[in-house]
């Protein structure tokens, strides 16, 4: 399916997935310091296992910023 | 109203703009900004905004001039060490223009003090480097109904957006501040210096054009960018319905102070 | 003329035009003379009207610097019988006598010149007084004596007719050594002496000046010889004189030109005139300095001791380099030398010869060749006299103030009354003033700089300061003046400002910390940078709060006046005055006349006659040429424009009509007198800044009447348009403006930037040097 992450478009292998495998494989090492933005909507965070990532989907990761450290660039767009 | 020759001369490229004129120029010099944070992004901003004329700005910042600061907080100096940060601040805003005034608070914010700190300005600008203070400036900005700049960055990263009442807040975005074993340890915060220089001339600008009142705000959008890749975007926002601070039915209804990491009190 | 001691020559040229200066008092006392063209005229005479309606200053040149005690006596017998009953010393090392009447100018005029003395070129858009290093020919620290030079240069410009009418005033100046005391690096040309291969010469600067806009002059040459000083003047001045701006009063300097051009064309326009010149050896100077010997009258030596002649001895008295001879500052109070008092000490002096007094830019008096052993006489005379400061510190007498508004008709403040407080404040302080003799305060009473506020350690100009509507005097104040450093003068920055009343107080406390800490410092310009400049600040902010006129008028007073500060007597510059202005007289009186003859039952035959003889009189003046009778006017209009094909020829018989008087021919005639009239105008329209011809351009529309009216002229891109949407602001919706805009930049920009801003520019009128714009606020 195909995805717009952070502004651009990718295209994935899986045919299910939820925010949360999103995070793991988008390789983003701490999910407790990013918002998601699903489809123009804040989510809970309780929802991002449940929550599944379908084909057209725009999702837009949101860091904290302020403090701390990061293990890449947060925004690399 | 009547301007000096000196002030004619000083504002005249303001001036000169339509956007702005001699009536924008005389909403600069009689409005109040707060600038929360005397460090990498109070730098820019508070010079920035001495500079256009902003007739009373304030400055709030508990700590005193590291070394470390001075590498992106250019409003320190060498000689400033040791000087608290709003003394250091307020001298170079008159050295810039001494056409104004400058209020300084030698404290940090905290849910006793806010409140009635913010209360007599137009518009907050956060410059602090630590979550608590972010959470509770913005709540308080959303309880006391006043406009306020949030900004953030770290390595080579920055972040801001601007909250007016009605429109989303910084909990519609981040609901409540990262778990603490989330935050990285201080240290290992490493930022690039100019970037602090970008992102406090968009917060400055941002100010500057609520009190004009010209332009689109950055409201209901997060600008971010990466000086890497050299790339911007912004994101668009939404008012959260079920926010917890600026929704309809909030859940919180008084201010609290986070628990703050020890060195995470320096701003940036 | 008499053989006696001068510091130049002033015969022949100057004869012949004090005959016509004459003429023409004579003509504006009996009112027919536009007082306008009197003023171009009289300035370049050295004569300046006061803030007192006719009342008037003169101005007396002393190249070098020197004036003889013969002929100071004369200034102060002047000053006695005609004028203020004193000599003044100026900033720019001359004297002047004050509230002279008009029935008595040229009287004074001629007794100066009896004793060689002449008021040429002492205002105006003239060659100024040549100054040099007021101890040039006495220091031992001196690489040669300067002074011959100057004097031998002034004797060769007052005799030159060109001299006269530049595009704006020159000056120039010689420095004896690197010290630049004479400010080479601050003027329009400035000559620092030099040796080089054994070759005496100079390093030359130009184009600098200070003003309200300062500039610092650039290197010219960096060695000439000393035989090359005439060519090198000569050079610049025709390069000037035909170059020069001459339609914007506010821009005409030297320092303009540069600044216009830039340095290679600058140069390649100088070389232009230089190169014709410079190998002609005729043209060298014939130097004729006055010795610096001793001359012993015998009388019989006074002897003092004491404490107090020590102090003075320590305080100003120099040793010259001609063993034996001494030479004394007697520091006058602000430039002020009593007639009886110059007298006194001038009849003194003269037993020691000529060459014993030259005048400082401190406005103090300098004597010279005196024998040791009669400093006692000389400090008996001197604290006989009442007016002076030498029972202060010296540092007292050196602060430097222009005259301002007492007399002068630009000035916002009283410096005069500034200085006074100063000194009193200081003087009866517990400070320590004899630490800093060297220590340069200096104020001018408005942005011009006069009280050459530029080169001072800490220096002040008068600006109007407001408090809930109400006006003080107040100054803004500078520091920090890097001076006597070849090509790296700098001048003093804006610090901040304060109000007048305060600065006594400022002075006191900024030198109560620096005094002591003098010694820590290699000079004034490091503590300004560790820690003075930080303290001037934190000094002004303490008085930055002004109290209102309810609680304190004393603040609205200034220093030494008598009421609260107004600007109402403020006048328009009275050195500027030039060709513009006459030519704006013709202008004005055509369209009046025009005016007069739409009325019913208009004198049609003569107000035809005043326009054909404005118009025919307009542009005499950019041809040099000067009528004394109508008749001539219109034979040089005849002359110099129609047969010289700048004016087409149908419009020669009407001419010759007028020439003829026969003044009832005309109203035949009217049309083509009328566009006679529209063709000069065009023609001026056509000229260039140096007021040269080209080619004719069409002309433009005619002016609507308007409500508000704001001039803009002088006011420079993108200033003027500032200005201009600032009134617009106040203005509602429909109504009108009428804006005075300088031509080129100014009026190629701001109509256009007016419009993209919405409002309606109902018209552009080019009048004269300038151009009306009238806007509709949108």
């Amino acid at each position: 399916m195909i995805i717009t992450i952070n502004g651009q478009s990718e295209t994935l292998d899986q045919a299910t997935l939820s925010i949360a495998d999103l995070l793991k494989i988008k390789n983003v090492e701490m999910p407790e310091m990013v918002s998601v933005e699903y489809n123009g909507d804040i989510l809970d965070r309780s929802v991002f296992n449940s929550t599944s990532v379908k084909d057209g989907d725009v999702i837009e990761f949101l860091y904290f910023m302020g403090g701390g450290r990061h293990s890449r660039s947060v925004y690399e767009f | 109203m009547n301007f000096t020759d000196d002030q004619i001369e000083r504002y005249s490229r303001h001036i000169l703009l339509k956007e702005v004129g001699g009536a924008g120029q005389e909403k600069l010099l009689k409005a109040k900004v707060l600038i929360i944070g005397a460090g990498g992004l109070g730098a820019p901003i508070a010079l920035y905004l001495a500079a256009a004329g902003v007739g009373t700005l304030g400055i709030i910042d508990g700590d005193r001039v590291d070394l470390s600061n001075l590498q992106r907080q250019v409003i320190h100096f060498t000689a400033d060490v040791g000087v608290p940060k709003v003394e250091s601040a307020k001298d170079k805003m008159l050295q810039i223009n001494p056409d104004i005034n400058v209020i300084t608070y030698q404290d940090i914010v905290y849910s006793k003090n806010i409140l009635d700190i913010i209360k007599d300005y137009d518009f907050i600008i956060d410059g602090t480097d630590n979550f608590s203070a972010k959470f509770l400036i913005n709540d308080a900005c959303v309880m006391a109904k006043k406009p306020y700049s949030h900004g953030g960055i770290l390595r080579f990263d920055g972040q801001t957006f601007t909250h007016t009442p009605g429109h989303a807040c910084y909990r519609c975005v981040f609901k409540e501040p990262p778990p603490k074993n989330a935050v990285p340890t201080c240290s290992q915060a490493g930022v690039l210096g100019a970037i602090a220089g970008m992102l406090g001339t968009v917060q400055a600008t941002e100010a500057l054009k609520y009190i004009l009142g010209i332009g689109d705000l950055l409201t209901d959008r997060l600008l971010m960018f990466n000086a890497l890749k050299m790339n911007f975007r912004s994101v668009n926002l939404k008012k959260n319905p079920n926010c917890p601070i600026c929704s309809a039915t909030p859940t919180i209804t008084e201010l609290v102070d986070g628990e703050l990491p020890v060195c995470d009190l320096k701003a940036h | 003329m008499a053989t006696f001691t001068k510091f130049y020559e002033t015969a022949p040229v100057l004869l012949d035009e004090l005959v016509q200066f004459e003429a023409d008092i004579a003509e504006f006392v009996a009112g027919k003379i536009d007082p306008v063209k009197f003023k171009a005229i009289r300035v370049a005479h050295g004569v300046y009207e006061q803030r007192q309606p006719h009342t008037y200053m003169i101005r007396i040149r002393c190249a070098a610097c020197g004036i003889t005690p013969a002929q100071l006596i004369r200034c102060a017998e002047i000053g006695q019988k005609y004028g203020s009953g004193e000599v003044h010393f100026t900033t720019r090392s001359e004297v002047q006598v004050h509230d002279v009447l008009i029935e008595n100018v040229m009287t004074v005029i001629r007794e100066l010149l009896e004793v060689g003395l002449s008021t040429r070129g002492g205002g105006g858009n003239t060659i100024r007084n040549i100054l040099t290093s007021p101890d040039s020919g006495i220091s031992s620290e001196e690489v040669f004596d300067v002074d011959p030079y100057a004097m031998a240069l002034s004797t060769r410009m007052v005799n030159e007719e060109d001299s006269w009418n530049l595009p704006r005033k020159f000056k120039i100046a010689f420095s004896h050594n690197a010290q630049d005391t004479a400010y080479t690096q601050s003027t329009c040309l400035g000559y620092l002496a030099k040796i080089q291969d054994g070759q005496k010469g100079f390093e030359v600067y130009c184009a600098g000046g200070m003003g309200a806009k300062p500039m610092v002059g650039h290197l010219l040459f960096d060695f000439i010889p000393d035989t090359k000083a005439y060519h090198v003047t000569r050079a610049l001045k025709t390069m000037f004189d035909k170059h020069g701006n001459r339609r914007n009063r506010y821009a005409n300097r030297l320092k303009f030109l540069w600044k216009k051009l830039e340095r290679d064309e600058f140069v390649r326009l100088f070389h232009e005139e230089y190169d014709k010149i410079k190998d002609d050896e005729s043209l060298n100077l014939v130097l004729a300095g006055l010795p610096n010997e001793a001359k012993d009258p015998g009388i019989a030596v006074e002897t003092v001791s004491g404490p107090d002649f020590e102090t003075w001895k320590t305080r100003y008295v120099v040793a010259q380099k001609q063993p034996g001879l001494a030479s004394i500052k007697l520091p006058l109070v602000l430039g002020d030398l009593l007639s009886d008092e110059a007298r006194a000490i001038c009849d003194f002096l003269a037993l020691f010869g000529d060459n014993t007094i030259r005048c400082d830019r401190a406005q103090n008096m300098r004597i010279r060749n005196i024998p040791a052993k009669y400093l006692g006489n000389l400090y008996t005379i001197i604290f006989g006299m009442k007016h002076h400061l030498a029972k202060h510190a010296p540092f007292i007498g050196n602060m430097i103030n222009c005259t301002g508004a007492q007399t002068c008709k630009l000035g916002i403040c009283l410096p005069r009354g500034l200085s006074t407080a100063i000194r009193d404040r200081l003087i009866n302080s517990d400070l320590d003033l004899d630490q800093i003799d060297d220590l340069r305060v200096n104020m001018s009473g408005c942005p011009n700089t006069c009280g050459m506020h530029h080169i001072a350690d800490v220096g002040f100009f008068g600006k109007v300061g407001r408090k809930d509507g109400d006006m003080y005097p107040a100054y803004n104040v500078l520091a920090g003046a890097r001076i006597g450093i070849p090509g790296q003068t700098e001048y003093a920055q804006k610090v901040d400002e304060i109000s007048a009343k305060d600065i006594p107080t400022f002075m006191h406390d900024l030198l109560q910390d620096y005094i002591p800490k003098k010694a820590k410092y290699e000079s004034f310009n490091a503590y300004l940078d560790t820690e003075g400049r930080a303290l001037i600040k934190s000094l002004c902010d303490q008085f930055r709060d002004v109290p209102s006129f309810a609680q304190n008028p004393e603040y609205y007073t200034d220093w030494g006046a008598k009421k609260k500060l107004s600007l109402d007597e403020l006048g328009t510059a009275e050195c500027s005055a030039g060709m513009f202005d006459m030519i704006e007289v013709d202008e004005k009186s055509i369209k009046t006349h025009r005016k007069a003859l739409e009325v019913d039952g208009a004198d049609v035959a003569s107000e035809l006659y005043q326009i054909l003889f404005a118009a025919s009189r307009m542009l005499l003046v950019t041809r040099g040429l000067d009528s004394k009778t109508d008749e001539q006017v219109f034979e040089h209009f005849g002359k110099h424009f129609i047969e010289a094909n700048f004016i087409n020829a149908k419009f020669r018989d009407v001419v010759t009509l007028a020439k003829l008087g026969l003044k009832p021919e005309l109203p035949k005639y009217k049309d083509l007198i009328l566009e006679l009239a529209d063709a000069v105008i065009a023609l001026y329209k056509s000229m260039d800044d140096s007021l040269k011809f080209r080619s004719t351009e069409a002309p433009a529309a005619e002016a609507a009447s308007t409500l508000v009216e704001k001039d803009f002229r002088g006011v420079a891109c993108p200033m003027n348009f500032v200005k201009t949407k600032l009134v617009l602001d106040t203005l509602n919706s429909g109504q009108q403006l009428k804006i005075l805009l300088d031509d080129g930049e100014p009026i190629q920009n701001v109509p256009n930037s007016v419009a993209l801003e919405g409002h309606k520019v109902l018209s552009k009128t080019q009048s004269g040097p300038h151009w009306e714009v009238v806007i509709e606020k949108k």
